[in-house]
């Protein structure tokens, strides 16, 4: 029940006590003055009754008659006492005494009998309950000594009926009052404490909204000062917590590895940003799920298996994870309890290693080639120069021949350690090139003839397409270079009988950088779409199970470079299966 | 001590979704192993089908453990049979694999091949069918069904395309035959991994609308 319901019970319940009490001892009070103001009438009325008495006495049988007027004058009950106090006349007895009552002894007419008044109160005899009796001595000649008068007390302290009715009312109406202002009191009191609790309410199911101004200084004031103190409190820590929250996950959502959290029923917790790049999986929802609906490889799930069973950490190196060819390095760490209790989760890192992986397996294929380039004209050396050294150093025309097959084989050498040598200078900057004017048209030519012998078993068809002269201003030796590289591409991958061209046009400013244009064209197997970006790539190989190549898979990567120092560019386009182009693009000051 | 009722349908989707990772990885390793010329990745392949084949029993066991155990109410019944009907095309997906695992082996004993023929981009479409399918399956989706079920059709062409290059070589030039036509199979593999995962979506479409798909686009029995 609320306070001020309580209270208001409460008031009302003493109110009625009060109340009872109050007119008990009201009516009582009341009664006393009504009891009182008659007394006094009665005596001043007996008093002016005694003086006619007193002035015209009765005698004999008037007496009767005479109580009988007195009490309808007094209105009470008159007895008429002669001087030894012997009743000779009562206006209520139906006879007349014929044995006089004495009543000398009665208070009343002793007192009379010595002060000339008195009254008492006894029983009455013609009455249930007291009566009050008053007693004049009467100082006349005559029969009468005294005049006792008599009322029943309860006639003498009855209350008008008018009176009480008021009398009540007006207990009732002051009451009534009391208790709705003290209601309204209550009302003004237990409302800032009603507040204060609603607030207290509203901040304990987390609404921080609640703000009540201060007022006063009571006890309901300090309430409302400390609550507000514990709400500022509040606020205060929150912030906090969610700065840091906001601080780690923004960490975590910056982190270049991919996170993924998963619990110990093998649900996922939280993924950052650059796992969801990794799964594809942008928008979705992760919170709560499975962690086999986002992750299906088998050895990751291994890993997340044993890392939730052990507690302790796992690395590992997986390829191919999300589908797309990218390999990751791995670690699964226990979240929480370490090796001897069940972990309450892992936390999954996921680290791009694919660039890395390439390099790694871009490097192991080029010492292998290196080592497989050097170890086969190696091989014939050595066999040549053993032979020679064996037996045939005395016979001229086989030793020519083997010292041939010895001089052949290092030029091949040579050649790949010049390529090596060139593409580390290229690289490290320390190429310097000397462009100066040269007819390309006779390098074309120079080139061609040179691969000629080379390639003589696939019987291609040869074509130079350019004005003649065609003078560029390049280095002499490197654009050699360039051309020599991509005619023996294209005559390497060229089918049987096909075509080998190259194309020059001059620079008019409108096409590729303004400078002269060149283009190597071939009728071989095409490169695919894919691979067309990477042919330039060190030591890529188009198709790595096809036949062996020769060569490094160096050649088109030092050609670009060496376009790139003549300020130049170079594009590639193929069609698989028709033929593939390289078009090299120069600036206009080579024009 | 036994799990709820709902963590037994969790754990039945985990099992397939592990059975499907296995089965992914199959296949991109499958077509590695061929295009790396790598005995080594080709062999763990045929090696590995083993597990597949053992997780194929786990969740068939499953199955039938909760079919008996529980009072089924008509959806949860029809996602326990058409889980049931599912595995063993999801397991003859990874015997597909093994097939061509099988076939690169072959070829690792001859020269290699002078023919560029995209095998990788039909092994990645269908390891993305596989996968798909069994999201569908799992989150109880037609629509992402039907989606798998059109992505069959590129992956016919492509190997139609395919035979249609290979037979080109084989025409011109004799000696490749023998090895052309193993390349030709596993072409037809992936095929019919396409084939497998689009009845997998027709089970799926059925399961979660009641609509028959199946037989509907041919009359060959598979």
């Amino acid at each position: 029940m609320k306070l001020r319901h309580r209270l208001l019970l409460a008031l009302v319940g003493v109110g009625a006590l009060v109340a009872a009490i109050g007119s008990v001892v009201l009516v009582s009070l009341m009664r006393d003055a009504v009891e009182t103001a008659f007394v006094e009438d009665l005596r001043s009325r007996t008093s002016r009754v005694v003086e006619q008495l007193e002035s015209d006495p009765p005698g004999g049988q008037v007496l009767a008659e005479r109580a009988e007027q007195l009490a309808a004058a007094l209105n009470a009950r008159v007895t008429l006492l002669d001087r030894e106090a012997r009743v000779v006349a009562d206006s209520q007895a139906e006879t007349q005494p014929t044995v006089p009552f004495a009543a000398g002894a009665q208070p009343d007419v002793r007192q009379a009998r010595s002060r000339g008044w008195g009254s008492s109160r006894g029983p009455c005899e013609t009455h249930d309950g007291p009566c009050f009796r008053l007693t004049r001595r009467v100082d006349a000649p005559g029969t009468i000594g005294f005049l006792r008068v008599g009322v029943p007390i309860d006639r003498i302290r009855a209350l008008p009926a008018a009176h009480l009715t008021e009398a009540i009312l007006v207990l009732a109406g002051t009451l009534t009052l009391i208790v709705a202002l003290s209601y309204l009191g209550f009302r003004l009191l237990s409302k800032p404490i009603e507040r204060v609790t609603e607030c207290a309410e509203r901040l304990g199911t987390g609404d921080l909204a609640c703000v009540i101004p201060h007022q006063g200084e009571d006890e309901v004031a300090r309430l409302r000062r400390a609550l507000m103190q514990v709400r500022e409190f509040m606020i205060d820590r929150i912030e906090d917590l969610e700065g840091s929250r906001a601080l780690l996950d923004s960490v975590i959502a910056s982190m270049q590895e991919g996170v993924l959290v998963v619990d110990a029923s093998r649900k996922m917790r939280l993924a950052n940003d650059s796992f969801r790049e990794i799964f594809g999986i942008m928008r979705q929802a992760v919170e709560g799920r499975g962690v086999t609906d986002i992750v299906r490889h088998p050895d990751l799930l291994a890993m997340i298996d044993e890392g939730l069973s052990t507690g302790e950490a796992r690395q590992g190196r997986i390829a191919d994870l999300a589908g797309r060819g990218r390999t990751f390095e791995i670690e699964v760490a226990p979240l929480a309890g370490g090796a001897s209790h069940p972990t309450d989760g892992v936390v999954v890192t996921l680290f791009d290693v694919t660039r890395i992986d390439r390099l790694e397996k871009t490097r192991r294929d080029f010492v292998a080639n290196v080592s497989h380039e050097l170890r086969t004209p190696l091989t014939s050396v050595k066999a040549a120069a053993a032979t020679l050294l064996g037996s045939e150093l005395d016979d001229p025309v086989m030793a020519r021949r083997f010292l041939e097959t010895i001089n052949r084989h290092s030029e091949r050498m040579a050649e790949l350690v010049s390529d090596l040598a060139d593409l580390s200078l290229i690289e490290t900057g320390g190429l310097k090139l000397e462009p100066e004017p040269i007819d390309v048209s006779v390098l074309a030519r120079d080139a061609m003839r040179q691969l000629e012998p080379r390639y003589a078993g696939k019987e291609l068809t040869t074509e130079i397409d350019m004005p003649e002269p065609f003078t560029v201003r390049v280095d002499r030796r490197r654009f050699e270079q360039i051309l020599v590289n991509l005619l023996d591409n294209g005559m390497k991958f060229n089918s049987q009988g096909g075509t080998i061209a190259v194309r020059g046009r001059p620079g008019d400013g409108s096409r590729g950088m303004g400078g002269p244009i060149l283009a190597v064209e071939d009728t071989g197997r095409g490169i695919p779409e894919d691979s067309l970006e990477k042919v330039f790539e060190r030591f890529h190989r188009v198709d790595p199970g096809a036949a062996a190549e020769r060569g490094t898979g160096l050649g088109l990567s030092i050609v670009r470079h060496l376009v790139h120092l003549h300020g130049g560019r170079i594009r590639v386009s193929s069609e698989l299966g028709k033929g593939s182009r390289f078009v090299i693009e120069l600036p206009e000051s080579a024009g | 001590m036994e799990r709820s009722f709902e963590t037994q349908l969790e754990d039945l989707s985990t099992l397939i979704q592990r059975m499907g990772g296995h089965v992914e990885q199959a296949i991109g390793s499958a077509v590695q192993s061929l295009v790396d010329r790598d005995p080594d990745l080709a062999r763990q392949v045929i090696q590995q089908d083993r597990q597949i084949d053992q997780l194929e029993l786990d969740a068939d066991a499953h199955v039938l453990h909760v079919l008996a155990r529980y009072q089924l109410a008509a959806r949860d019944l029809r996602f326990l049979t058409t889980a049931m009907k599912i595995l063993p095309d999801l397991e003859r997906i990874g015997d597909q694999a093994v097939n061509v695992a099988e076939r690169a082996l072959e070829l690792l004993d001859e020269a290699p091949l002078p023919l560029v023929v995209d095998l990788p981009r039909s092994a990645n479409k269908a390891r993305e069918m596989v996968r798909q399918v069994l999201d569908a399956f799992v989150h109880r989706d037609a629509e992402a069904a039907r989606a798998v079920i059109a992505m069959d059709d590129d992956l016919d062409e492509w190997t139609r395309s395919m035979f249609h290059d290979l037979l080109a070589h084989m025409t011109k030039e004799p000696s490749l035959i023998n090895r052309a036509m193993r390349l030709a199979f596993v072409a037809k593999y992936f095929e019919r991994m396409g084939d497998q995962a689009t009845n997998i979506a027709e089970q799926v479409v059925f399961m979660v609308e009641g609509t028959v798909l199946k037989h509907a686009r041919n009359f060959e029995d598979d």
